[in-house]
């Protein structure tokens, strides 16, 4: 009873309060910002899953073991099967009927797994599956083959009825080109085609859907039974298109975890270090009227469980309920935010907090407990405030162990350490740097500025720690705003304003010119119409394909046994990046996109042989392309020389860009060219743009939190020297400084002590981000010239105005006011 | 822990103080011989920097003597450490102080009720309100520090000490931050307090005509004790 009395005793004292809300907001930021990062990761992952079709796609040329099935169906895994094979589909009857070679996908009853089909029927547009012994078909064949809904297909031995178009299959992904023009109908209707037969090619696909972890649990499960002929993938996994963006937003979204535990924790440190300073009075009155020291620590354990209790369940109640708004605020860019309590945030934001109060209060209590009773009587005996290097090394393992468990990423947080210690070593050579250069600057300069150099120099423990809480604080922010720019920027530039929404297929080369002048007629941007000749790869090095790659795995099959789209272009194209050789010189020369060089084991000087409906060419490997594949432009596995294509008949292929007002244009471009078929990617687009979108919203969001966490960190720094400060305002001003001299001298060493943090901090700054792109990101470092122009400005401003707002109501009220309180105060 | 002499509440034999500096020690009392008999009033006067404040420290257990013997209401301290030091004065000890070290967070009555309340006490409550009452400040038992006066501040902390009906109690300059007025009648209050407890009451001061009013007088000058006791 008498501890609650104490407790609740504390609570009435400013210093717990401050004590509580740096763990609270060290809670809620950790919270906040890992739960963010979950739930975002969650939303975009969910969106990424509807552009997959399926959380995990596992596919091969042979149906998976029942097991499996049975394995996933207990885990509560919703499965679609799904059989796709390329066949002839023929409109009508007779010889003559027009046919075409199309991609047929068998679908079952829990088709689509993820996102929506949606086709267009006579009855308008619907999500529903077309009946047994239906139809719906790619809009391309509607050209191909002069049918109409109503008209009947024969696929093998079964006749069809068209019911539907499609206009939008969850699972194609982006692939545009090259792929033959898809039929879905129902796998109940495969038997009756009589196509599937003992060694049809044929490919099985198992869409799975379900929880989080029981899709973990799955994966794990799975992965080690299977073979090579199969491949099980889910949206993070490398051949997905978006599955790099997903991945570097999950590292920044982690990154930013970590700063935040860092900034809030050495915040909470710098606070209780003043809160323990301000309880030394009442720990030496408690001993001198008999509190034995076993008391007085169970006195402040309860005072710090019941700090760290409230702050907990109030900081996370305070950020879940946050949350909730920005979910509802962000409704329409992330339909798929659903907040929930993310139990293992919490137990992360419960841990650091505990463990920083372990850390860095640690110590500062013991020191606390130490305060001697005859400090009332002898005024303050100085207290040993020497912190041995063990307990530094131990603190400095317990950080990186820290780092680590957010992490869970040995690179990212051996990164962060490094820029850490560097950080630390900037810090120390600058303040030592300080004393011999600040001296001679201040020479025969005004009094306030040699006023603010001695306070600079005089405070130089202080100092020293205040520089590394500031370099640590405008790391953080500069980082963060640096990092989520680069990032947003390469996002971009897959989908540059104006990108293509629009691809014409299929023109003729007698309408090249007549296309092209329809499109500049209606103000329609053009761009370069790349030829396109369909062949094969029969040969590698005058070795039969077919022989080479019966030893490879099945993958590498599927890359080459189709026809292929070829093309020639003068100069490297878009978004393409060389990284081997040089792009087409002269004749009989081809480029190839490099992932497909490495499956095919192809590589510079090797020759390939084409064949051409029968006629046969070949081009000699000159260089390999990283091709961009998440862009929506036209992209080759093969470019090649005019001289090996111009022999034979091309057809074109055009990309340009229609705004909104345009739209109605494409049907006077089908009806002026209707041989051409048109393709709309605007969906795709703005699918991917969603994405963007999401990523950037969280990146933002994360920013912002950052940012307050930094400011955080300022502010108790500052409030934790205002003690002293207020001494020595109140000595000056006695003396006869006027309060203009104290101002200036004020504002001068926090300018001083910005500039120097924020030039420390730019050059951290820059280690990490080129750490981060190459190692984490596998991108480019860039140096950043804005970085160093307005870094340390920026940082020395922001460092001031706080510093300023901090110490301005000491500044305003006068000698004697303060005085007074003092004495008044005890 | 030997029980000594009980007449007296506290007995100094031979008690010194040295502190360690960087090149040599330094003697901040000298060999100290003191006794004081219960329910008495004594006074160590002393110019700034003689050392009362570390005698007054090491009489009351608050530090221990680097040489000697202490002996503090019967029990020798001088070998305690400081939980066990703690445990001696416990309820028996009270103190005054100079700046009057009130808990600022804490009212009036919540302040004096303090040591009370830290020897479990069922009571803690009423009496310090009965101590509040005496010292004049019922009315002001709900004010904070920050809103009394220094002399009602210093009251607070009178009955603060007085509170567990202590048989000693140390007053450490109790009338240093007031005017003479107020500290008048601080001071009174104290004597008074004493005359009706009969508690024996020890006072630090460089006022020597407050020191006069105390039965055994001792001057302090250069680290060393000397009774001037008229």
């Amino acid at each position: 009873m008498m501890m609650l009395r104490a407790v609740w005793q504390h609570w009435r004292q400013t210093e717990t309060w401050l004590l509580f809300s740096s763990v609270l907001l060290a809670i809620f930021a950790c919270y906040s910002l890992t739960s963010v990062g979950v739930l975002m990761q969650q939303s975009l992952v969910r969106t990424s899953a509807e552009l997959m079709g399926a959380d995990r796609i596992l596919s091969a040329t042979r149906p998976a073991e029942a097991d499996w099935i049975a394995h996933a169906e207990q885990h509560q895994l919703r499965i679609s099967e799904q059989w796709s094979f390329n066949s002839m589909v023929f409109a009508g009857e007779g010889l003559d009927a027009p046919m075409q070679l199309v991609s047929t996908k068998a679908v079952d009853d829990n088709y689509p797994a993820k996102g929506e089909l949606r086709a267009a029927t006579e009855q308008g547009q619907i999500s529903s599956l077309p009946n047994s012994g239906e139809v719906y078909a790619d809009q391309r064949l509607r050209d191909l083959l002069q049918i109409e809904l109503g008209d009947s297909l024969e696929v093998g031995a079964a006749k069809f009825k068209l019911s539907g178009w499609l206009l939008q299959e969850p699972d194609t992904g982006f692939s545009l080109f090259g792929n033959l023009p898809s039929l879905l109908i129902r796998l109940e209707d495969v038997a009756a085609t009589e196509i599937v037969q003992p060694g049809s090619r044929l490919r099985y696909r198992y869409l799975l859907t379900g929880n989080e972890q029981a899709l973990s649990e799955y994966d794990e499960w799975i992965k080690p039974q299977l073979s090579e002929i199969y491949r099980y993938r889910g949206v993070t996994d490398d051949d997905f298109a978006l599955s790099k963006s997903l991945k570097r937003s999950d590292t920044f979204l982690r990154l930013a975890g970590l700063l935040t535990v860092l900034l809030t924790l050495a915040a909470m440190a710098v606070i209780c270090r003043r809160f323990t300073e301000r309880q030394r009075r009442e720990v030496a009155l408690l001993k001198a009227f008999g509190q034995s020291r076993k008391h007085l620590i169970r006195r402040y354990a309860a005072l710090m469980t019941s700090v760290l209790a409230s702050a907990t369940v109030i900081g996370i109640a305070c950020s879940y309920g946050a949350l909730w708004v920005l979910a509802d605020q962000v409704k329409a860019v992330m339909p798929h935010l659903q907040n929930e309590l993310v139990l293992s945030a919490a137990l992360l934001s419960v841990i650091a907090a505990c463990g920083g109060c372990l850390l860095f209060c640690w110590r500062p209590f013991q020191q606390l407990l130490a305060t001697p009773s005859s400090a009332l009587i002898q005024g303050n005996a100085q207290l040993d405030e020497q912190v041995s290097w063990r307990w530094r090394l131990l603190q400095g393992i317990a950080v990186f162990g820290l780092l680590l468990s957010f992490a869970k990423d040995w690179e990212l947080a051996g990164l962060l350490a490094l820029v850490g210690v560097v950080s630390l070593v900037l810090v120390a050579l600058a303040s030592m740097g300080l004393i011999a250069g600040l001296n001679r600057v201040s020479q025969g300069q005004q009094l306030s500025w040699r006023l603010a150099v001695r306070n600079v120099q005089r405070r130089m423990t202080e100092n020293r720690l205040l520089l590394a809480g500031f370099t640590l604080a405008s790391l953080m922010v500069m980082s963060i705003f640096y990092v989520r720019g680069d990032l947003l920027n390469q996002w971009r530039e897959q989908l540059p304003s104006g990108a293509a929404n629009r691809f014409a297929l299929n023109i003729q080369q007698h309408q090249q010119q007549a296309f092209d002048d329809w499109l500049v007629s209606h103000g329609i941007e053009t761009s370069y119409m790349y030829p396109i000749v369909r062949g094969r790869l029969s040969a590698i090095n005058g070795e039969p394909v077919q022989q080479l790659v019966s030893k490879e795995n099945d993958n590498a099959r599927r890359g080459i046994r189709r026809e292929l789209s070829l093309t020639m272009r003068p100069e490297l194209p878009e978004g393409n990046e060389l990284s081997e050789g040089t792009f087409l010189t002269g004749p009989g020369e081809v480029s190839i996109e490099t992932r497909l060089a490495d499956r095919l084991d192809v590589n510079l000087g090797d020759v390939l042989t084409f064949d051409m409906a029968g006629i046969a060419a070949t081009a000699t490997v000159t260089s390999l392309r990283k091709v961009d594949w998440n862009s929506m432009r036209p992209n080759f596995y093969m470019i090649l020389s005019d001289d090996v294509l111009a022999p034979f008949a091309a057809s074109y292929l055009a990309s340009f860009h229609l705004t909104k007002d345009q739209t109605s244009l494409a049907a006077d471009l089908v009806r002026q060219f209707p041989n051409v078929t048109l393709l709309d990617v605007d969906e795709a687009i703005s699918r991917v743009e969603s994405v963007i979108k999401q990523s950037t919203l969280a990146m933002t969001v994360v920013l912002v939190l950052v940012t307050v966490a930094a400011a955080l960190l300022l502010i108790a720094q500052i409030r934790a020297g205002m003690d002293a400060r207020q001494q020595e305002l109140i000595t000056m001003q006695t003396m006869g400084a006027r309060r203009k001299v104290l101002v200036r001298s004020t504002l001068f060493e926090f300018l001083v002590l910005g500039l120097i943090a924020g030039g420390v901090a730019v050059i951290a700054t820059e280690l990490l981000l080129a750490g981060l792109f190459v190692w984490l990101f596998n991108l480019s470092a860039q140096a950043h010239f804005s970085l160093w122009l307005i870094g340390p400005g920026f940082a020395a401003i922001i460092i001031t105005a706080v510093g300023w707002q901090q110490c301005r109501q000491l500044l305003r009220e006068g000698a004697l006011t303060r005085l007074r309180q003092q004495i008044s105060g005890g | 822990m030997t029980k000594q002499t009980p007449d007296y509440v506290l007995h100094a034999d031979g008690i010194s103080k040295l502190v360690a500096t960087r090149d040599h020690q330094l003697t901040i009392l000298q060999s100290t011989h003191l006794k004081v008999k219960s329910g008495t009033t004594a006074s160590v006067v002393g110019a700034s920097g003689s050392g009362k404040s570390t005698l007054l420290s090491l009489l009351a257990g608050l530090d221990r003597p680097s040489d000697g013997q202490m002996t503090l209401l019967g029990q020798r301290i001088d070998q305690l450490n400081e939980d066990e030091r703690a445990a001696v004065r416990a309820g028996q000890v009270g103190f005054v102080f100079q700046s009057f070290m009130l808990l600022p967070a804490l009212t009036a009555i919540e302040n004096a009720m303090l040591p009370a309340e830290l020897q479990g006490l069922a009571d803690a409550r009423e009496r310090a309100m009965h101590w509040l009452d005496k010292v004049g400040l019922a009315d002001r038992a709900g004010h904070k520090p920050s809103e009394l006066s220094g002399g009602e501040q210093q009251r607070v902390a009178i009955a603060r000490a007085f509170v567990t009906s202590p048989k000693l109690v140390f007053a450490d300059e109790p009338t240093g931050n007031l005017d003479s007025q107020t500290g008048e009648a601080i001071n009174q209050l104290l004597f008074d307090t004493h005359a009706e407890l009969k508690t024996t009451l020890i006072l630090v001061t460089h006022d020597n005509e407050l020191a006069r009013q105390c039965q055994f007088q001792y001057r302090m000058q250069a680290g060393v004790l000397a009774e001037i006791t008229p």
